[in-house]
């Protein structure tokens, strides 16, 4: 399960998304593979690129991970979160 | 040594006992030594309040004290620091606040006030600029302080700034508080009651005077630079649009939110934390004296039982101490009691920390109807969290005892309630579980002042900022703790608001950076050499925290005193992401004692190291009493 909150869920226009995963796959492959196929292009980067810049930050399982190249098992439940969550002009700057 | 800039360069000694006020000249030292707020508070209390002091006697003093930046275009360097020997712990105590009041003091013309005797009866004191007047405050006694601080403005000055007391701190409640006029407060650790102890229900003050700066040009550039960071920070439109709320939801995902008295970690319905639902409530933001980033926001109930209510909002800590450790989702039920607490003048999260202890007492069987008098107090009961909270405050029935705080309140109801209270020398436990980010809650068991958050808010471990480090590893989370703690004192000592300085930090991406600026900025204002090397800011930091260590080791304390309760260093973390964890408390402490190059048997700062922050003077007293060997 992916979970957004804040900005993110506003940018992504839900909560939750369900996704399936293969052994062995990770994080960039949720991003690139499986939202890339639910969600618009420019969404998906909009995401990846605040998180490279540290303004949205990536758990699994309730750890934040560092990285994309986080290797993903059944079950997994991913959170994609604003370091803080605020009103609109940070939405608009973040994205 | 020069002339000092940027400060008022007066400390303002109020005697209840004799009805005196004296203004004393800033000692140049002084400032340099400690830069001010927490720093001054530290400094004054060592030297002035003896060992073995009864915190409720008038032998204890409160030092309010301010930044060197108070009052100036800086921003967000206007709080109110509030530092005593506190009747909770028994020990040091710092608590801060915003709002305008410590800008208004310094308008006045006084960098600190120091707070000592006992009024014969109640009395407020009228600061206007050199102007000070003893005054009756009888009629107010008894008084909300919403209602207190009406009357004192209409007969004082209607622009002056307030910081008062309330029927908690009256009654001597142990968590009793200090609120300005606009709610913000100085509000752990019982200074509420202090002033009770003292009959001094509130200080009113206004000011008419500007500091002189060392470097106009400086100053302001520097000024240009902080607005232009804050600005361009990821976290600076979230505290604005939010302030705290923006990371209730997120903290309880990530576990740092623990509920039902840290017996659990997980609570029904926590979605009411999400912030498209906590955002609905706020009908106005509002900020303190220059800042920004205008954090505070007014809440609006417009149904239910508590409608009509038009409040401060809950913090994220009030969230979690009035609602989730409860059990509670109640919003409005929330909101109706964090009121509460403000006129009555409680400390919102050792309050709630109470509810939640009590709760967990009837659920036991511990506490039965008959001490509740017929109170049920229930898991996710908000009316009755908010009776309960009344009780507290007045001291009424079994509020009398839990008045008295967690660890206290155990001792007296005894059969086994000390398990269930959550504190750390004996104040509260405030919302994160120490076993899902382990220098976080190093910081909760070594603090100086007990169970706080702010001490050592672990930005690395909790947002993962300015660098990522795992909450759940053990190893060099010794070297870590001290490092915030230290950063954190020496912000302090600047009188810098936490929430900025993060802002700020984000900003720039480093602390370092931070440091640098905050250094710069104070020898612009002051013209202190010193403050332009941020090593030397840092060596500050740390030199606070070891006058605040020395504070306690003076009263008695030592490593037995750095704890956390068994049910966080035995009941494995239940769920994700720190399933299975527990708080490894003497394994965190040898490696913390030797970052910080204390005794590992006791936890006492060596005379090597108080001798390299240039506390000589500290520990020639603590060998003196024996404390540490020569
Ligand atoms: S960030 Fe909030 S609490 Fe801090 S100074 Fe600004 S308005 Fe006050």
């Amino acid at each position: 399960m992916v979970e957004f909150l804040g900005y993110a869920a506003r940018k992504v226009g839900r909560n939750w998304l369900w996704v399936e995963v293969n052994e062995g796959e990770t994080l960039r492959d949720v991003f690139l593979k499986y939202l890339g196929l639910r969600l618009e292009n420019e969404v998906v980067e909009a995401l990846m690129n605040a998180f490279m810049r540290g303004e949205v930050r990536v758990a699994v399982n309730g750890r934040v991970v560092g990285s994309l190249d986080a290797k993903l098992n059944d079950g997994d439940k991913i959170l994609v979160f604003p370091i803080a969550a605020g009103g609109d002009t940070c939405f608009e700057k973040m994205f | 040594m020069g002339k000092l800039y940027g400060y008022a360069g007066r400390i303002l000694r109020l005697d209840l006992t004799h009805r005196s006020a004296v203004k004393i000249e800033l000692p140049y030292d002084m400032a340099r030594d400690f830069i001010g707020a927490r720093g001054f508070g530290a400094k004054i209390l060592w030297d002035e309040v003896k060992p073995g002091v009864d915190p409720l006697c008038p032998e204890n003093k409160m030092i309010l004290a301010l930044s060197p930046l108070a009052g100036t275009a800086a921003q967000s360097f206007h709080r109110t620091f509030a530092m005593f020997k506190s009747p909770l712990t028994c020990g040091y105590f710092r608590s801060t606040g915003g709002g305008f009041f410590a800008a208004e003091v310094k308008s006045a013309g006084y960098d600190a006030i120091i707070i000592e005797g006992r009024a014969e009866k109640p009395t407020y004191v009228w600061i206007h600029d050199d102007d000070i007047e003893f005054r009756d405050a009888g009629h107010v006694w008894g008084a909300t302080v919403d209602g207190a601080t009406e009357i004192l403005r209409e007969e004082t000055d209607k622009n002056a700034r307030v910081l008062a007391i309330g029927p908690a701190g009256e009654r001597l409640v142990r968590v009793a508080c200090l609120v300005t006029d606009d709610y913000r407060t100085p509000g752990r650790g019982g200074g509420g009651a202090i002033w009770g102890s003292k009959n001094l229900k509130a200080i009113v003050a206004l000011g008419t005077k500007k500091p002189e700066l060392f470097n106009e040009d400086l100053f302001r550039e520097l000024v240009k630079e902080q607005i232009d960071v804050y600005k361009r920070s990821p976290l600076f439109d979230a505290f604005h649009s939010l302030g705290t709320n923006s990371v209730v939801y997120q903290f309880y995902t990530l576990g740092h939110n623990p509920t039902y008295n840290f017996k659990n970690t997980e609570l029904e319905n926590a979605e009411i934390w999400r912030t498209e639902v906590l955002e609905k409530y706020v009908i106005k933001h509002y900020g303190c004296f220059t800042c920004m980033i205008a954090c505070g926001k007014k809440w609006k109930l417009t149904k239910g039982p508590y409608a009509g209510l038009l409040w401060d909002f809950p913090e994220y800590e009030t969230h979690w101490s009035l609602g989730s450790t409860c059990g509670i989702t109640n919003l409005e039920a929330i909101a109706y009691a964090n009121m509460l607490c403000d006129k009555y003048g409680l400390d919102t999260i050792s309050t709630g920390a109470i509810v939640a202890f009590a709760m967990e007492l009837y659920e036991k069987g511990i506490l039965t109807d008959r001490e509740t008098d017929g109170l049920r107090l229930r898991w996710g009961d908000g009316d009755a969290m908010v009776e309960l909270v009344r009780k507290i405050a007045l001291r009424e029935g079994i509020g009398n005892i839990l008045a008295e705080g967690t660890a206290r309140a155990a001792e007296i109801i005894g059969r086994g309630a000390e398990k269930f209270a959550m504190h750390s020398k004996c104040l509260e436990l405030p919302a994160y579980d120490p076993r899902a980010a382990k220098a976080h809650g190093l910081s909760y068991a070594t603090s100086n002042i007990g169970g706080s958050h702010m001490i050592g808010w672990n930005k690395y471990e909790i947002l993962g900022m300015p660098e990522k480090v795992d909450p759940l590893t053990v190893e060099g989370k010794g070297v870590l703790a001290k490092r915030v703690q230290d950063q954190i004192a020496a912000f302090e000592a600047a009188g810098w608001c936490a929430f900025a300085e993060l802002v700020q930090t984000a900003g720039y991406g480093n602390v370092e950076k931070t440091m640098e600026w905050m250094g710069k900025v104070l020898y612009a204002a002051t013209g202190i050499e010193e403050f332009k090397d941020p090593g030397y800011i840092w060596l500050v930091g740390e030199r606070v925290y070891n006058v605040e260590r020395a504070f306690n080791v003076r009263e008695g304390m030592t490593r037995k005193d750095d704890w956390l309760p068994e049910r966080l260093q035995k009941v494995p973390f239940p769920r994700d992401p720190a399933r299975g964890q527990i708080f490894e408390l003497d394994r965190l402490l040898d490696d913390y004692y030797a970052a910080r190059g204390w005794d590992a048997k006791t936890g006492v700062p060596t005379r090597k190291k108080l001798e390299d922050l240039g506390l000589s003077y500290v520990a020639d007293e603590l060998e003196k009493l024996g404390k540490i060997s020569s």
